[in-house]
């Protein structure tokens, strides 16, 4: 019995085709396939080419149907589609290794360089502090009355106190300190921390 | 003359394997001749759907031939230039001649 084409393939290239097509498309490869097992070329590799033609004729056999001007035409035309520019780049790319790795490095530090700068910019500059009316929080720095340019490093925790039960201006004063090394609990289970109090 | 006019690389490799094999020239003689005279390799698709544009631009028309009947006695598809088709190659190759003349590519990548 002759061997005939693989059918699969050849289910999948007529449906590619165009109804004017088909029948040609289909006929030129099965005639082409035939001539190659009379050349004595092994059935292995007959097939392996009509599978091949079947792959590469696809989208272009689908793009012609759909007719220029088209999406998928614009994708996978023949020529000119973003398709073959996306071939051309990549085999560029992959005929000049050191050169590929230097352009991805340069695009992967600038992508990533430019991604934690504007991270710092949304966290610092954008993101509005955790708690109400930001704009209306001050923050009061003591000096000595003697005109001392010194700030004071510190004070009583009475000194707050009392600004706090005397200040007519603020709605309230608090004051905060850096520490470290907190101990935290939680049900049972301590872990160290660092904190501003 | 408009965009539309002008012929791709694909385009005029196709048109001009038409032109070579005259009355013979069906899609996969014509995927044949660019294969094994520009040494590239063609799908057969390729060929067919620029053929369908070639012929949608109306530099090439499509008839079922008397000439030529395939292994089960199908007539085949077979093209040819219409004459905007050949005035259309004729430009491209002027356009060519034009472009290379008194160029020698040759020393010119050597100097490169």
């Amino acid at each position: 019995m002759r061997p005939e084409p693989p059918r699969l393939a050849k289910l999948l290239v007529s449906l590619a085709s165009s109804r004017a097509n088909r029948g040609s498309v289909v006929q030129d490869l099965r005639e082409e396939f035939h001539s190659m097992l009379a050349e004595g070329v092994p059935l292995a590799d007959a097939r392996g080419w009509y599978w091949s033609q079947v792959i590469d004729s696809v989208l272009p056999l689908m793009a012609a149907r759909q007719g220029p001007g088209k999406l998928i035409w614009r994708f996978f035309g023949s020529e000119g589609g973003m398709l073959q520019d996306l071939k051309v780049g990549a085999r560029m790319l992959l005929r000049r290794p050191g050169f590929s790795l230097i352009v991805v490095m340069t695009l992967a530090l600038g992508i990533g360089a430019t991604s934690a700068v504007f991270s710092l910019i949304q966290g610092v500059l954008l993101t509005p502090p955790p708690y109400e009316d930001p704009d209306r929080l001050v923050l009061l720095t003591p000096v000595f009355l003697e005109g001392q340019e010194e700030q004071l490093p510190e004070w009583a925790a009475e000194q707050w106190l009392t600004w706090r039960e005397d200040a007519e201006l603020f709605e309230t004063v608090a004051a905060y300190r850096w520490a470290f090394n907190f101990l935290i609990s939680d049900g049972g289970a301590a872990s160290r921390s660092r904190a501003c109090r | 003359m408009s965009k539309g006019d002008h012929l791709g690389e694909f385009e005029h490799l196709v048109m001009l394997a038409l032109l070579r094999l005259k009355d013979d020239a069906y899609g996969m003689r014509v995927r044949r001749e660019i294969q094994s005279r520009a040494e590239r390799s063609v799908s057969i698709g390729s060929v067919y759907a620029t053929l369908d544009r070639l012929e949608q631009k109306g530099y090439v028309m499509a008839s079922f031939g008397a000439s030529g009947a395939d292994a089960r006695g199908r007539a085949r598809k077979y093209f040819r230039l219409t004459p905007d088709g050949a005035q259309a190659v004729l430009r491209n190759r002027e356009a060519i001649h034009r472009m290379t003349e008194g160029l020698s590519v040759r020393e010119e990548l050597e100097a490169i």
